[in-house]
């Protein structure tokens, strides 16, 4: 490097200088004629066949050596002689090289190379210099080419003049290498960047080499490694050594291994590791190749996905139920259970559309909530294998299983529930019906007992204070008033024993008679029985009956209600604006329904609706207000199996409804 | 005993005990201003009118409990509202025929209501009633 252009440049040309004088490929270089030419003048005569003979030998001799060989002048710098074969390997000619000049040389090597060529000085004797160096070819290849040069001529001195060398194309033997050295290079990059963590191993078991994945898992570095036994990092106690040791000398004798290894990295962690060695050579070295990878997670996954399965199975087959595990219906497992309730075998059933379990008519809503991933328990029918019906509950959850999402899904025979449920429902139907009749019948009574209390009592209790007045009377006239009072409250006592007889009559005449009744037709003669109120009132009065227009019941009862409530509506008008009475009758369920909706005073029900139906309750200040009509209807209502109530607002208006069949119990 | 007569409040619809009952007290002499309604409704817009008036405004009232319109009851829940806006305590006695349990014992419940008596009241009876202090 160091060493100047010149010189270098000086050194080569010696060599090649010769070659210049070659005249011809094949002929012996016509330059070493020409040089010796003098000399061989001189002897020509005499020894010309001997000089011919010998040129000729030399000439083969120098053609016939695998290589370059020349002649180079040190002191000026140039080759002085070439053989053939450097115009063979190169590819110039003769004349190429001529048109280069004489430091041809220091033009066609690698000018990195030259300073690879040392200069001559004193030397001794038989001293070989070697050196490698690129040189372009005609074709503009570089080639390698290795030269040995001694000394050949030397000067007074002792300093050496002219040499001679040979030089060898070594071009393939360089690349060759030179695809040792990448592919070792390669090596050692693939070596390191495996993820999984390699060993080298020298048949004592010590490491040669690690690559950065050991390290990585280890926290050591691979200096940490090179040239100790594997024994620190392994978890105390927990690894077979002698176990290890067969393994080793198993893959020693060529049999690959895997075995677990438990690890303890240099910050203490420990892990689980899975180890394979096997038999190889590192760089021509017999050796024991490892690689290892933590697998301390896949085992903990793997021993969970045991448990977790086993623990599945177990409650499988424990349950009383069928379970069934389906994707997207089809069934992929099931336990026994299922067998048993659907009928069919286990082989059936695997790969079988589990809505086919279910009764057709139920197999919408089941895909249904099997897509909107339903997870609440819901009942359905269900079809055995035989065709027979049950009742079934379906209660089903996603679940990952095998790497996928599916359902599992739980069935239970619930026919026996069902049936309980059924009777449980049925009979308490019936107790509420049979509650809510006690209930209306005891309320009945009540009201009655009330009656008897408020509307009988009093009078009675009037008369025999009167009396005692009677008594006590001191004048004529006196007498005579207490008299007329006595006579009142008397007829007052048996109007009110009348009354009650009516609703009595009611209460005990469930089986009156009833026909198939026109609304329509009882309706007209109510209202003809009404018509000089409504004139009056200038009542707007409409009826539509078309949407139930007929009724079973008994036609005073009827008449009584429609007559009622239209004189009520009547009555209790409001001043402000025209009456509009409207009566109309629909069904609803199995009932017939009767609404009649006036525009009159209205009442405050939040203060009075508690007496709306009492007897001898009124809640306007009207004159013919008894406080029995809607009392009576009531009872005729109530005794027929049927209710009445009714929405108000004060001002607005009033609306009644009948609902003649709500309770069937009664009246029927 | 004029001026200290009590003023005695029959609420009744029952025409024929607002006459018994009125000359029954008379004739006890305990009292000759009895002021007489017809439901509960006209007594409370008596007892309105004449909140501030001390001189109008009765001592007792005997209360009917079945009258149409504003029924006992009813009138017992307006008062509630209206007596801290009264001139005087009033005593109520709650009179009625019923014998229903269920109305006695309402009525015992009623904070308003001094006592339930059932009708028919005797003369006796007025005058123990009336010699009740207000």
């Amino acid at each position: 490097m160091s060493r100047p252009q010149k010189k270098k440049a000086t050194a080569k040309p010696k060599s090649k200088a010769k070659s210049v004088k070659k005249s011809s490929g094949k002929k012996l270089a016509s330059g070493n004629k020409a040089r010796k030419a003098p000399s061989v003048k001189k002897q020509k005569s005499i020894t010309q066949e001997k000089i011919d003979l010998q040129s000729r030998f030399r000439e083969s001799i120098e053609n016939a050596i695998p290589g370059v060989i020349y002649v180079y002048d040190t002191r000026v710098n140039r080759n002085t002689y070439t053989n053939q074969n450097f115009f063979d390997l190169m590819g110039y000619t003769p004349d190429d090289i001529k048109k280069m000049g004489p430091d041809f040389i220091n033009k066609l090597v690698h000018p990195d190379d030259l300073p690879n060529f040392e200069p001559w000085s004193n030397e001794p004797q038989g001293l070989v210099k070697k050196t490698e160096y690129r040189m372009l070819t005609k074709s503009g290849e570089w080639k390698w080419l290795s030269s040995r040069d001694t000394a050949f001529q030397r000067d007074a001195n002792g300093y050496v003049t002219e040499i001679v060398g040979i030089a060898q194309d070594i071009t393939e033997s360089k690349q060759r290498s030179e695809i040792i050295r990448q592919s070792a290079r390669s090596y050692q990059d693939l070596f390191n960047s495996v993820v999984e963590a390699i060993y080298i191993h020298d048949h004592e078991g010590n490491f040669i080499d690690v690559n950065q994945g050991a390290c990585a898992l280890y926290g050591y570095s691979r200096e940490d490694f090179i040239g100790k036994n594997p024994g620190f990092l392994s978890a105390e106690g927990k690894n077979d050594f002698e176990a290890v040791k067969r393994h080793i000398d198993l893959a020693k004798e060529g049999a690959p291994q895997s075995f677990e290894f438990w690890g303890k990295a240099k910050n203490g962690r420990v892990f689980l590791k899975e180890v394979h060695l096997a038999r190889g050579t590192y760089f021509g070295k017999e050796v024991i190749i490892a690689t290892a990878r933590d697998v301390t997670h896949q085992r903990k996954i793997v021993d969970d996905l045991r448990e977790s399965e086993q623990r599945f199975r177990t409650l499988q087959e424990a349950s009383f139920g069928g379970i069934g595990l389906h994707d997207q219906g089809v069934i992929l497992d099931c336990n026994q259970g299922l067998c048993d309730i659907s009928g069919y075998d286990y082989t059936e059933l695997i790969g079988m559309n589990g809505l086919e379990l279910v009764a057709p008519e139920w197999r919408d809503q089941v895909m249904a909530k099997i897509k909107s991933g339903y997870e609440k328990p819901y009942d359905v029918e269900g079809i055995r294998k035989d065709g027979t019906r049950y009742f079934l509950e379906i209660h089903a959850k996603n679940i990952p299983y095998h790497g996928r999402n599916i359902r599992v899904t739980e069935f239970r025979d619930i026919t026996d529930r069902k049936k309980a449920e059924d009777k449980i429902l049925e009979q308490n139907a019936r107790l509420q019906a049979l509650t809510d009749d006690l209930k209306r019948k005891n309320e009945q009574l009540e009201e009655f007992t009330q009656i008897v209390s408020h509307n009988l009592r009093s009078p009675v209790g009037n008369i025999l204070t009167l009396l005692s007045f009677f008594e006590t009377a001191e004048t004529d006239d006196e007498r005579d008033e207490y008299l007329k009072l006595l006579k009142q409250a008397g007829a007052n006592t048996l109007n009110t024993l009348h009354e009650l007889n009516e609703v009595l009559k009611i209460k005990q005449n469930k089986n009156i008679e009833k026909q198939n009744l026109s609304f329509h037709t009882v309706f007209s003669n109510v209202r003809a029985m009404l018509s000089a109120q409504i004139t009056e009132t200038d009542a707007d009065l409409t009826s539509d009956f078309s949407s139930a227009p007929t009724l079973q019941y008994p036609v005073i009862y009827l008449e009584s209600i429609l007559l009622n409530l239209l004189s009520n509506a009547l009555k209790y008008s409001s001043t402000k604006r025209k009456p509009a009475i409207h009566f109309k009758t629909y069904r609803d369920n199995e009932s017939t329904i009767l609404e009649v909706q006036d525009n009159g005073l209205g009442i405050n029900l939040e203060r009075y609706g508690h007496q709306v139906f009492k007897l001898r309750k009124t809640f306007h200040r009207h004159p013919e207000s008894r406080g029995i009509g809607l009392f009576m209807i009531k009872n005729q209502i109530e005794a027929m199996g049927g209710d009445i109530t009714l929405t108000s607002k004060e001002d607005e208006g009033t609306t009644f409804f009948i609902n003649f069949n709500i309770n069937p119990v009664d009246g029927n | 005993m004029e001026t200290k007569a009590p003023i005695i409040a029959l609420v009744d619809d029952d025409k024929i005990f607002q006459l018994t009952a009125s000359r029954t007290i008379k004739s006890t002499q305990l009292s000759d201003r009895i002021l007489q309604f017809e439901n509960g409704e006209d007594a409370l817009n008596f007892l309105k009118t004449n909140s501030g008036n001390s001189e109008e405004l009765p001592d007792y009232i005997f209360l009917d409990i079945n009258m149409p319109y504003v029924d006992g009851w009813m009138f017992l829940e307006d008062f509630a509202g209206l007596k801290n806006k009264l001139a005087k305590n009033i005593l109520i006695y709650m009179v009625s025929s019923s014998i229903d349990p269920r109305d006695v014992t309402r009525a015992r419940q009623n904070p308003e209501v001094t006592q339930y008596i059932i009708k028919p009241v005797t003369r006796e009876k007025f005058i123990e009633l009336l010699s009740k202090a207000a």
